[in-house]
């Protein structure tokens, strides 16, 4: 099979998806290796049990050994909700017994955990899963130099736009930015999420 | 099984306090040794196959056009079992590990922990309900058992930050994502910045075909005094 051409799939978690129904990559997903691991909270507050539950897909379906750099990724409002329960830790690593600039207002430092796992906080993550990212598995095809920005015949990155009824210049300017980079995931039950949490009061 | 010197137990067990179960709040342990009973679905597979390889796709890249081609591995697993194993809670980290003890409570009810059921969708994947609690890491890994003053330490260190916690939890979660919030504007701000720099280089009206900026150049040309058509430059 070739990967298709198309573009629907840069910047977007796809593969992150325990749907069994449409394609991924043209592959049915009622085929169960093209599904990714996932755990419902159904609207429920992050909890444990949830997590763990979806650790255990991943080793139950691969073994022990695929759980090994996954790490989680989700919004800054899931991790809080995480660290008010508890089982975060915080450590401030000290190097010749000197305490770093930590400047107790901007987070970064230190980062939190889950078992040990490290939290990627992304504040444009969707609030309500949490997901298992393997970056080891994701793959990328690179059907050009990219990304830059596309020039006109003239050599302008910003041009005029006409209005292609009548093909006069309105008065619209573009410019067109072009990435030719898609991403794969080579085995999607690699990867799992708790999807449908709650979202943390005051998010 | 790795032993926990004497002393560093006793240590734990006189700083940490125990449990309503008699045992201690806080322990340290060999990650290997950390095992926990669960059930489920096992695939095993054998020996030697990477993660892709246990029934994931191998890309190739095209010969002679651009992209990539794919396959399925042929690989299947060796069995496929329904059982409770004894696995490693943490087969990712190797070393000592520091872990608190946490009440029944903390990990939900016991409904909620049957209800996440293997691929089968009958058996409940959790093992057993922790009825006396259990352990979670928190601290570590160490290649070697860290001396108790350090343990001491991360204790004190974890037990200031809960009891000295400020505000509600409402109150809390808005100062985090004040913090997130201002980490945007400042990321926001030097954007801005670079793309004004850009700006001021790179799409300037001297490069620009629009109208607009063929009436701006018209005009710059008119003033310096030069009368003929000013193009691109």
């Amino acid at each position: 099979m070739t990967i298709p051409h198309k573009t629907t799939w840069r910047n977007k978690s796809d593969f992150h998806n325990t749907s069994t129904t449409g394609t991924y990559l043209g592959i049915n997903r009622t085929q169960n290796y093209v599904v990714a691991n996932g755990v419902a909270a159904g609207g429920a507050p992050i909890s444990l049990p949830m997590l763990r539950a979806a650790l255990n897909r991943v080793k139950q379906s691969l073994g022990a050994g695929a759980l090994k750099s996954q790490v989680w990724h989700t919004h800054p409002s899931q991790s809080q909700a995480y660290e008010e329960m508890g089982f975060a830790k915080q450590e401030i690593l000290m190097s010749s017994g000197k305490m770093p600039g930590f400047d107790g207002l901007t987070p970064g430092t230190p980062s939190l955990t889950i078992a040990g796992r490290e939290i990627l906080e992304n504040i444009h993550a969707d609030q309500t899963r949490i997901d298992l990212m393997a970056f080891g598995s994701w793959g990328k095809v690179v059907w050009g130099k990219s990304p830059f920005w596309f020039k006109n015949r003239a050599g302008q990155w910003v041009f005029q736009i006409y209005d292609p009824s009548t093909g006069n210049p309105t008065a619209n300017e573009g410019c067109y930015y072009l990435d030719m980079r898609q991403y794969f995931v080579d085995n999607p039950q690699e990867i799992s999420s708790v999807t449908g949490l709650k979202v943390p009061v005051y998010n | 099984m790795h032993v926990v010197p004497k002393e560093t137990s006793k240590f734990l067990l006189r700083f940490g306090g125990e449990n309503p179960f008699g045992k201690p709040n806080w322990r340290v342990i060999v990650s290997a040794d950390r095992l926990v009973r669960e059930a489920g679905v096992y695939r095993d597979w054998a020996d030697g196959l990477s993660t892709t390889e246990r029934g994931g796709l191998n890309f190739t890249p095209s010969k002679d056009v651009p992209g990539m081609n794919f396959q399925r591995y042929d690989n299947k697993p060796i069995r496929v079992v329904t059982e409770i194993r004894e696995v490693q809670k943490y087969p990712d980290i190797e070393g000592w590990l520091l872990e608190k003890w946490w009440p029944a409570s903390q990990y939900g009810t016991r409904d909620e922990w049957y209800s996440y059921k293997a691929a089968d969708g009958i058996t409940p994947m959790l093992g057993a309900y922790p009825e006396d609690g259990d352990y979670e890491f928190l601290f570590g890994p160490w290649p070697k058992i860290p001396p108790v003053s350090e343990l001491q330490t991360f204790i004190s260190a974890y037990s200031a930050q809960i009891a000295n916690k400020r505000g509600t939890p409402e109150s809390r979660a808005r100062e985090y994502m004040l913090r997130f919030e201002y980490l945007r504007l400042q990321a926001e701000e030097k954007r801005k910045t670079e793309y004004n720099a850009w700006f001021r280089d790179e799409l300037s009206p001297m490069k620009s075909g629009s109208l607009e900026a063929s009436r701006w150049r018209q005009e710059l040309a008119k003033r310096v005094g030069r009368r003929s058509h000013v193009g691109i430059e």
